[in-house]
């Protein structure tokens, strides 16, 4: 029998900071195509990744049944079990760990491997552990925890930022550490930037390697080449020319900002003696000092300038202090709380779409994200605030997307038990003693909304029954509910659920919502942050302690750590540029185009888009003896991976990049052989929030 | 005579892939070295003056193909209708590549089959009123196609860059525009 095809709206929401409208061409059940938005404009156009959904939904290396481990930890191998059988252990084991040790020595490492409203990873297990008297839990993000510091310690607020389609207002806008069109950072924000540079906003991109964003937004010769680590030496020469030049917004400064007396002497030196002047950055940053006037010069007259920071440059050592100096240029070039102009705050704006309600946490315990295997290998004995028994882990390749994979691999061997809910035996699921598959977006019903740059909701209508036997997160935690006599954990249907979030959120019609797959918020005007603050400082303070934009901060000169000063500072990285080391050359682990974080990286029609490889400028191939295509060892003190090299200009003399996100997969030696970039990284946090600092790592490489 | 046409905008391309990948999936083409659409990308120059050029791969519907003439058995033909050039896998000779000898621009392709296959212009979609899955895909709207006559009304005549084999014999149904 063949019927019709169907064609049903749904969507793509891993954690690539877009949410992409998916339709899926339904026939007798199987999907047989997927497509994107071809409706009205502004359409919600799926990029490479989520156009392959099909191949993850029909993977040949779905997990399909419960699974219990049979052979040591980390080995892969795993018996069938029914899922009675399942849900009874893994019930069990919650009850015995928390009985013998109680509840904070179970650690929820739950992550974002689902970015929706309902069956959100982290929402659904955090609502079952502190429904159940509570857990430990990871504190610190990965992604963003130095920028949403300093925001926070700078305007008083984590998130500020205007409305991507704000852009069109600028005349200049600087793209630093800023490469969307790989990481996609807001569906459409790449191509809103596109639309204003062929309308006249110039562009600059600032960045170590000439990105596909750089290519596609510099204008000519307005992409800026900088030594991974040093941004903030950059940023503080800019403001060094303008103080010297005289183009501050002094008026600005005087009325909105508190301390920035203190930071013009660390700028001119009358602190510490040392000027930070171009000549000085330039020896730090590889920039040319006249770049750096001009780019100053550039920024400080054209009005309104917006400066917009990618996340890439803050996950790193003291990563607080270029995203401090970078809003620190947003106030001396007055470009704050007006269309066009960017207070280079961390990008996010909350959705007004519910999500499922998470009680707060009975346990306090926290272990530090960046130090999680110290944590569990050292415990309370090493000074952490919990000794882990029971990991359970969902929507989180929590080994391989962390720092430094071989102390992870030793960490994974030490907790009781291990419990990971996943569509695939990651290199993290290798590890659990108890497998439980789930079902892809594809399978169940659910809302997703974009967490930054752009104002719609997406409706996941299932397309298909869930394959073999997967169950959604929130159908497991609801049976495991039942066993441990949690009482009103999920009393609701899925389309009950989303039927009062759309309902909350402002969406006028449901069952249109769910017809066309997407909503689009009424939007007046782009959101601009701060205009109250800068129209009328009287009645609208920044919501900081001093009610100004602190460039110097009383609560971090009271704080009292050197490594983040009061005002911004260039402070030198570990791991930095130093070439006289035994591992000289930078690595950089960023975002590619052939993952969502570590999700569609076993994907191959997103795989064939572009080879896996190691960036290396032909100059430091050249001294190794690495022709491109060839095989090389990326190795430090930490790990050892092998991928091959790609030969390329588009990236700085002494700086590699591998794209993190891909498996890995060790040899006998214990060296990795699929380029999973993070056996290198460090595991080291940032000062104030215990953010990632990935970027800030040395490695060498070497001709297998 | 109609001629359906591509037009590309290489400065608005990523090489992002999402045409490929559409493609792949809308034809049900295996993972492999066989892509009926996809972007390369070359690159000049030195760090930090580097300069990437975006080339689109795929069949360009030619006015004068030269895989017609080469194929020995008359597998190859351009339909009157709008000038989309066809293959009769049927009659396609396997191993023959005598098509791919001749095509300047590399896009016929072969699966495990050994016969040639190659865009299509997305007939299906054509029928329902839409353009190739393609340009439906592109997130950076790099990409159109339509009557020929309407995209030189659109985007002009366009330009034929040095990066691209010689475009006069076999008059490449494709437009491309640079800044």
């Amino acid at each position: 029998m063949t019927s019709e095809v169907q064609r049903i709206p749904t969507g793509c929401p891993h954690d690539c900071g877009g949410k992409c409208v998916l339709i899926a061409h339904v026939r007798n059940g199987v999907i047989e195509r997927i497509t994107s938005d071809e409706g009205e404009e502004p359409q919600v156009r799926a990029c490479q990744r989520g156009r392959a959904y099909r191949q993850r939904v029909y993977h040949p290396d779905r997990l399909k049944y419960p699974l219990k481990r049979s052979g040591p930890r980390g080995s892969g191998q795993f018996i069938r079990i029914s899922w009675d059988e399942a849900l009874d252990t893994v019930a069990g084991e919650l009850l015995r760990v928390k009985q013998r040790y109680g509840p904070e020595a179970i650690l929820c490492a739950s992550g974002p491997g689902s970015l929706t409203h309902l069956h959100r990873t982290p929402q659904v297990a955090s609502r079952f552990f502190h429904m159940w008297g509570g857990c430990a839990r990871l504190r610190g993000a990965r992604s963003t925890q130095a920028i949403a510091d300093a925001t926070r310690y700078t305007y008083g607020v984590e998130a500020a930022s205007h409305d991507i389609e704000d852009i069109y207002n600028s005349r200049l806008a600087l793209l630093w550490s800023w490469n969307s069109a790989e990481t996609v950072f807001g569906t459409n924000t790449t191509w809103h930037l596109r639309q204003a540079r062929e309308r006249g906003t110039r562009m600059v991109v600032i960045d170590p390697r000439y990105t596909d964003t750089a290519a596609l937004l510099a204008d000519q010769s307005r992409y800026i080449g900088i030594v991974p680590g040093t941004d903030a030496a950059l940023m503080v020469a800019m403001a060094y020319v303008m103080l010297e030049e005289g183009l501050a917004d002094r008026a600005f400064l005087e009325r909105y900002t508190l301390g920035f007396d203190q930071f013009a002497a660390y700028v001119l030196g009358e602190a510490d003696g040392l000027p930070k002047t171009p000549a000085w950055a330039e020896a730090i940053t590889g920039v040319p000092q006249a770049t750096i006037r001009e780019l100053a010069r550039d920024y400080a007259t054209t009005k309104p300038a917006a400066l917009l920071l990618g996340f890439g440059m803050q996950r790193a050592a003291y990563g607080e202090q270029p995203c401090r100096a970078g809003m620190a240029l947003a106030a001396m070039t007055g470009n704050i709380g007006l269309p066009g102009g960017s207070p280079a705050g961390m990008f996010q704006r909350s959705s007004p779409v519910p999500k499922l309600p998470v009680p707060p946490n009975p346990v306090s315990a926290t272990i530090p994200y960046q130090l999680w295997a110290e944590a569990f290998l050292q415990g309370r004995a090493g000074g952490f605030e919990t000794d882990v028994q029971l990991v359970y882990i969902s929507g989180n390749n929590l080994l391989n997307q962390q720092a430094h994979i071989n102390k992870g691999r030793q960490a994974l061997l030490k907790p009781e038990t291990i419990v990971v809910h996943e569509q695939f035996l990651t290199p993290t699921a290798r590890y659990a003693d108890i497998v439980l598959p789930i079902t892809t977006h594809l399978e169940r019903e659910d809302i997703a909304t974009i967490w930054h740059m752009g104002h719609w909701a997406i409706y996941m209508n299932q397309a298909i029954e869930p394959m073999y036997e997967c169950r959604s997160d929130l159908a497991i935690f609801t049976e495991l509910a039942k066993r441990l006599g949690i009482s009103g954990f999920n009393d609701r249907t899925d389309r009950e659920w989303l039927r009062a979030f759309a309902a909350e959120g402002g969406i006028p019609d449901f069952d249109q919502l769910r017809a066309r797959g997407v909503y689009h918020f009424p939007q007046s005007q782009p959101h601009i942050a701060f205009r109250k603050q800068i129209a009328d400082p009287e009645h609208h303070p920044f919501p900081t302690p001093s009610g100004k934009i602190e460039i110097y901060s009383p609560a971090l000169a009271k704080l009292g750590h050197p490594d983040v000063p009061p005002i911004p500072k260039y402070i030198v990285p570990w791991e930095g540029r130093d070439q006289s080391r035994e591992h000289p050359l930078q690595l950089l682990s960023p975002h590619g185009k052939t993952t969502a974080l570590s999700t569609y990286a076993n994907i191959p029609w997103v795989q064939e888009v572009e080879p896996h490889r190691l960036w290396i400028n032909p100059r430091d191939a050249a001294t190794r003896g690495i022709a491109d295509g060839d095989k090389v060892r990326v190795f430090n003190s930490r790990g050892t991976t092998m991928v091959r090299a790609w030969l390329t200009q588009r990236i700085m003399p002494g700086v590699v990049s591998l794209d993190h996100g891909h498996w890995l997969a060790p040899n006998d030696d214990g060296a990795d052989t699929a380029g999973s970039v993070n056996v290198l990284t460090r595991d080291q946090g940032t000062v104030l929030g215990d953010g990632a600092t990935y970027h800030s790592c040395l490695a060498e490489v070497a001709r297998t | 005579m109609t001629q359906l046409a591509f037009f590309f905008d290489p400065a608005r391309c990523t090489a992002c892939g999402t045409c490929a990948v559409a493609c792949k999936d809308w034809n049900n083409i295996p993972d492999g070295p066989v892509f009926w659409r996809r972007i390369e990308t070359t690159e000049e120059g030195e760090f930090p003056e580097v300069h990437l050029q975006r080339l689109l791969r795929g069949c360009l519907h030619c006015a004068r193909p030269a895989c017609i003439t080469a194929c020995p058995v008359g597998a190859i033909t351009k339909r009157a209708e709008d000038g989309v050039v066809l293959v009769d896998q049927e009659r396609c000779v396997p191993h023959c590549y005598a098509c791919w000898t001749a095509c300047p621009y590399g896009a016929p392709q072969f699966g495990d089959d050994g016969r040639m296959q190659m865009c299509n212009f997305c007939p299906e979609r054509l029928a329902e009123g839409a353009k190739p899955i393609c340009v439906a895909a592109c997130p950076l709207h790099a990409l159109d196609a339509g009557p020929m006559d309407e995209l030189v009304r659109t985007y002009g005549n366009g330009h034929w860059p040095a990066e691209y084999p010689d475009a006069t014999a076999p008059l490449p149904s494709l437009i491309m525009t640079f800044e």
